[in-house]
């Protein structure tokens, strides 16, 4: 199929079977960090009983990846837990939010590969841990950055065409971060 | 756009793609007794109430193409993730669940807001030979 397959997909030369399943790996993304943001209680963020956020921050550590990021979340991360936990909180609670809904798609794909990265470097040798778990959240990131899978049965899809026709600043934004 | 005659625009369509989605994540509040792997959202009946409720008020936005309905509906779900986030500050849960119910009404929510708060597509230029014999 070489033009766009419905009124919900905004992608010329995919086929319609393709866009469903591009939304589903979007979809699929959104229902993982929504799920992981269940987790992240404020307010301590598991400070008190060595659980939750804190403890595996603390993973980053006790089980180092990369010096510097170990000796930051030493210094700075863990002292501020309550700091940084909220942050967490509203970023894995924005990656599952826009992402559901295929909203400023591509933007929210980046975020995802940094918040993937501090994960990765937080727990990647902590005991357990199966390292393609980090690897494979990483790639799928990319995955709906490379298909700007907002585009397909999401909140991109439909407005790209009202964004692309007008001149104002917002629409111009949104273009780019679909 | 507020409502008129005429197929229905790929905004109203995704309002009930949304409005299906609101109330069969709502079907979630019966998770309890799945394993922890597939719950993927955790959130009590007054979450799952106003799920519901914002889905249905979005599916019927969508059918009858009424904009201020679908605006009334996010603002409804986005007022309810605002609630949450409050309450998980307080730690008191309003709505039941917890943050991820927050990224479910949320997300849903903008989603609507988006959607109605768009200006509406371009009119289609007057084609004068349509409708002539």
């Amino acid at each position: 199929m070489s033009t766009a397959v419905g009124p919900l997909v905004e992608a010329p030369g995919v086929a319609r079977s393709s866009a469903v399943m591009i939304a589903v790996l979007r979809c699929g993304v959104a229902l993982m960090w929504i799920q992981n943001v269940a987790w992240k209680v404020p307010p301590d963020f598991g400070r008190a009983n060595n659980n939750g956020l804190y403890f595996w921050a603390s993973q980053a550590v006790e089980h180092p990846v990369l010096a510097p990021y170990s000796a930051f979340v030493d210094g700075v991360v863990l002292p501020n837990i309550e700091v940084f936990g909220w942050f967490t909180l509203l970023v894995e609670g924005g990656l599952g939010a826009f992402l559901l809904i295929g909203l400023a798609t591509r933007f929210w794909a980046v975020v995802g590969l940094g918040q993937t990265l501090a994960i990765t470097l937080s727990v990647l040798f902590a005991p357990n841990e199966w390292q393609w778990s980090y690897y494979l959240m990483g790639l799928a990131h990319l995955a709906i950055f490379a298909t700007a899978a907002g585009r397909c049965y999401g909140i991109d899809g439909v407005l790209r065409p009202t964004w692309l026709a007008s001149s104002g600043r917002l629409s111009r934004l949104m273009v780019r971060l679909s | 756009m507020t409502g008129g005659s005429g197929t229905a625009s790929a905004g109203d369509r995704a309002a009930i793609l949304i409005g299906v989605a609101a109330i069969a994540l709502a079907g979630f509040v019966f998770g309890t007794s799945l394993p922890t792997e597939f719950r993927f959202v955790n959130i009590g009946p007054v979450g799952a109430g106003l799920l519901v409720v914002g889905g249905i008020l979005s599916i019927v936005s969508g059918i009858i193409r009424r904009r201020v309905l679908r605006s009334f509906a996010g603002a409804l779900l986005i007022g309810a993730a605002l609630t949450q986030l409050v309450g998980l500050a307080l730690s008191i849960r309003p709505l039941g669940g917890d943050a991820s119910a927050m990224a479910v009404l949320g997300g849903l929510g903008i989603g609507l807001l988006s959607l109605s708060l768009s200006p509406a597509p371009a009119a289609q230029p007057n084609d004068p030979t349509k409708g002539q014999p």
